[in-house]
């Protein structure tokens, strides 16, 4: 009870050395961008940013007075990275995040969407209190005089998933005057709210209730990409993004403000109902794909992403969202980020996993298994440039804590592995005595701080203890 | 709450013992036996129930605060005081690592347990409150009453309890009422408090003298915006387009690569407009057409109480030809994006068939099918909206859509919801 009382400003910040950008826009089929500043940047002070829309409706943000492509990164965690892979900008989701990285991103030629933590329903803010609406208000007229003029900020981004699971739209008002402060206060930043997925109710009432918002954002996952047959396959056989938010009015430009591997909320489940997860492989595949169609197929109003998660955490199990490890590994989702953002693929390839199997079968077969009983696990996992791989295996109780929004949840401690025979990427274990659902996960490294990934649910007990519980 | 659930076990147990023993009960009024309590009277003074003062300007051992300084450091000043010779100073820091609690406690009236129960209902914990240097526009504290027995009820002090909207370096008064104590999740034995705790969360710096019990009469409170009475939507009928969509909550109007859904002024039904319609999803970017309005500025409506007689009406033509199915699907959608939906058939027509003339289509709720796509479009002879699982939640209607599916064109207008039972004969008839 008392941690709803808590707002979250929870993402920790790895402050490391500047590497140079590289900037190659030559193979994809993405908007040219001259977003990055190639230099150490010489320019002080408030950059402009503003939004213009050409003859033919195509909007364009501007900073600087250039057009300027997002390639964002969401999340603040290995920025040095996030500009050698092509990245020219990160995403915050509260003032306090915000302000901890603004002198370093710029520094390392990186632009920030200075976030605003706006509060909501389901973390207990009250929009009938006329109090807290106000010190609310009041607290971010503070950080936006305090802050505006850093060279660093690209836009505010005024609220992160207010929607989810709300009631009271009142929060759009609410929002409206953050908006509306923001233009008082600081002339030369855009203000966007980004919304938990794409719902037309979402964009009318924006519309309506929130007319000072310049930018829609949209966090969203195996809905990002549809229309096209092929994509049906993918589990979501709705509209594009962009062509939902035209078809509900708004004609203004959007940023894909979260975007990654399918949400754990949308994916195949078990028959205990836990979400199957896709190996950093299948992972790496959605990315790409959901950019070049889902986002840089929409130039005309699409000016950018930020793809989720520029680091690593645990949500449902510590592996989902995290285009990292924990310790800084890089998944294969890196490699296709990087020819995205710059039309060429890096050097080293992360390995490939094309399988994880218990007893030969996959995470869609629901395996069940008896205490104790010796399993085997296999993954198939190979290097692109053939170089020896080392596997770690790690084996967690299923995640209780889960939450909703991306609030922190607790990481499972591991069970200690009774490993009877094999190694590297196929191992006999005996598997605990204790009744539960359970997932192995496979971390599998190469030599260069590359790293694949994959887990598969299993079940110690009956299909009838399973439903029981 | 407790009282009612304690009364009902009495209750339970009672009827056992005399299954048990074959005695026979005399019939009682089951509402009379789990009746709440009335509550306590409000007592003539707060320090007939309590020690009124929980801190003034006593420096002893009731007051505590926690030892690792790391986390709280906290004394009594005399330098800042809102009344009397000394004030509390406390400052926090929970990101600091290591840190998984910041508090500190008072055990007023030297540590007696304390029965608050009789105040619950009208007395408040009053403090007064500013910051050590600039503002704060929270105070993440969430008091704690203790009782002897480890029970704990809580209150979050938020802003609506501050005389003025943040805290700063002006003293202002903190008023939190018992009644918004949270007594269950820990349960609290009221009878028995031991001590106020303050549990101190994220980060801060202040000041905090005179904290006491005082009588307090709740007062509404100031409501920041206030909504628009609106219309009852679900008293019958409603317009949702004449000349344009009710409230301007229409959506789909736009001419893109699958669909071209417009307002035309070219020979409506009645009024000045109605909207044109032609799509066609063949197109490999294509999925489905859609076009859909809120008649309730997009607050979800309950349509439970009028689901046996209400229905989806409007006019419609074809702009060219004849036919007995359009491939369109008329569907109510939930905030859960389920949808009961059904196919523009013609028996929702008197004459059966759509022509180039306006004709009244009339779809009663009732006549809408879960199951998705594939069930909208099947025969009228399989089931309707009540009988499958999946269809939206009559609770918590989003909105009213259409779903265009391959070609097709037509005019549609007058759109409304209407009570079906204002439908003399005709298209009802043939379902």
């Amino acid at each position: 009870m008392r941690t709803l009382f808590l707002l979250a400003l929870s993402l920790s910040l790895l402050a490391s050395a500047a590497y140079a950008q590289n900037e190659q826009d030559t193979t994809t089929d993405r908007p040219a961008s001259s977003g990055v500043l190639e230099e150490t940047p010489t320019l002080e002070g408030v950059i402009p940013v503003e939004m213009r829309q050409d003859d033919d409706g195509n909007w364009t943000l501007y900073r600087g007075g250039e057009p300027y492509y997002i390639r964002g990164a969401g999340g603040i965690q290995f920025m040095d990275r996030a500009v050698a892979y092509g990245a020219n900008s990160v995403r915050t989701w509260g003032a306090g995040e915000a302000i901890s990285v603004l002198d370093e991103a710029h520094e390392l030629g990186l632009s920030v969407v200075f976030g605003l933590w706006v509060g909501m329903d389901r973390q207990g803010f009250d929009y009938s209190d006329t109090k807290s609406v106000e010190s609310q208000l009041a607290r971010f007229r503070e950080v936006v005089r305090e802050y505006k003029d850093h060279p660093a900020i690209l836009m505010w981004g005024v609220g992160n998933e207010v929607d989810l699971f709300y009631e009271d739209f009142k929060v759009w008002d609410a929002i409206n005057d953050i908006a509306e402060m923001i233009k008082e206060e600081d002339p030369h930043h855009p203000t966007m709210t980004v919304t938990a997925g794409l719902d037309v109710a979402e964009i009318q009432l924006i519309m309506e209730r929130a007319p000072a918002i310049d930018i829609m954002g949209i966090n969203t996952y195996g809905e990002l990409v549809g229309g096209t047959r092929e994509f049906r396959s993918y589990g979501y056989d709705g509209p594009s993004v962009g062509t939902t938010l035209r078809r509900a009015g708004w004609d203004g430009p959007y940023i894909i403000a979260e975007w990654g591997p399918d949400g754990h909320w949308e994916v195949p489940r078990t028959s205990w109902g836990v979400p199957i997860e896709q190996t950093s492989t299948e992972k790496a595949r959605v990315y790409r794909l959901r950019y070049e169609r889902g986002i840089a197929a929409d130039s005309a109003y699409c000016i950018g992403s930020y793809a989720f998660l520029w680091g690593e955490k645990q949500e449902t199990t510590p592996t989902w969202y995290g285009i990292f490890t924990p310790g800084g590994y890089e998944t294969q989702v890196m490699d296709e980020l990087e020819y995205v953002w710059t039309g060429s693929y890096p050097e080293n390839l992360a390995p490939q996993l094309d399988a994880l199997t218990i007893n030969g079968q996959d995470a869609f077969a629901n395996v069940y298994l008896e205490p104790r009983e010796v399993a085997t696990f296999f993954a198939d996992v190979t290097d692109p440039e053939g170089r020896p791989i080392r596997y770690d295996w790690e084996m967690l109780p299923e995640s209780t804590d889960i939450r909703a929004g991306g609030d922190a949840e607790t990481r499972p401690d591991a069970v200690e592995l009774d490993i009877v025979s094999g190694r590297d990427g196929e191992i006999n274990v005996r598997v605990p005595r204790r009744e539960g659902p359970y997932r192995m996960f496979i971390y599998a490294y190469d030599d260069s701080g590359n790293v694949a990934t994959a887990n598969i649910p299993f079940f110690i007990g009956s299909p009838e203890q399973a439903s029981a519980r | 709450m407790r009282a009612s659930r304690f009364s009902a076990a009495v209750l339970l147990v009672l009827l056992a013992v005399g299954a048990s023993s074959c005695v026979r009960f005399q019939t009682v009024n089951l509402y009379d036996g789990i009746a709440t309590p009335p509550p306590p009277e409000r007592p003539n003074s707060i320090s007939l129930a309590v020690e009124p003062t929980i801190y003034s300007d006593q420096n002893d051992d009731q007051i505590w605060f926690q030892d690792d300084t790391n986390c709280t450091q906290g004394q009594l000043t005399e330098e800042v005081v809102f009344e009397g010779e000394r004030a509390i100073q406390v400052s926090w820091n929970r990101f600091v690592e290591g840190c998984k609690w910041a508090g500190m406690g008072v055990g007023w009236d030297n540590w007696a347990g304390k029965d608050l129960s009789e105040l619950l209902p009208y007395a408040a914990i009053s403090m007064r409150v500013r910051t050590v240097e600039g503002k704060m526009y929270g105070l993440p504290i969430v008091l704690t009453l203790e009782d002897y027995g480890g029970g704990m009820g809580f209150a979050y002090t938020g802003n609506r309890y501050f005389e003025r909207p943040f805290i700063d370096e002006e003293w202002q008064r903190v008023i939190v009422p018992l009644a918004d104590f949270d007594l269950d999740v820990e349960n609290l034995d009221p009878t028995n408090v031991k001590q106020l705790m303050f549990e101190l969360q994220q980060s801060g710096s202040i000041y905090m003298d005179d904290i006491e019990v005082i009588f307090y009469d709740p007062v509404p409170l100031e409501p920041w915006l206030v909504e628009e009475p609106r219309p009852d939507p679900a008293a019958l009928p409603i317009t949702l387009f004449d000349d344009g969509f009710i409230n301007d909550d229409g959506w789909g109007l736009v001419t893109d690569a699958c669909q071209s859904v417009q307002i035309t002024q070219a020979a409506p039904s009645m009024g000045d407009a109605a909207l044109s319609f032609e799509w066609d999803i063949s197109g490999d970017e294509c999925y489905e057409g859609m076009v859909g309005v809120s008649w309730d500025k997009w607050f979800p409506v309950d349509v439970t109480s009028i689901s046996e007689v209400a229905g989806i009406q409007f006019d419609v033509r074809l702009p060219e030809g004849t036919a007995t199915q359009i491939p369109a699907r008329i569907a109510l959608e939930d905030y859960g994006r389920r949808t009961s939906q059904i196919i523009l058939d013609a028996r929702f027509l008197e004459s059966g068939t759509f022509t180039t003339e306006w004709q009244t289509v009339t779809i009663p709720f009732s006549a809408l099918r879960g199951g998705g796509r594939e069930l909208a479009s099947a025969p009228a002879t399989v089931g309707n909206l009540p009988e499958f699982s999946d269809g939206a939640d009559l609770r918590n209607i989003k909105q009213l859509m259409f779903f265009l599916d391959e070609a097709g064109a037509m005019f549609v207008d007058n759109l409304k919801l209407i009570d079906t039972a204002s439908v003399s004969v005709g298209p009802l008839e043939r379902r």
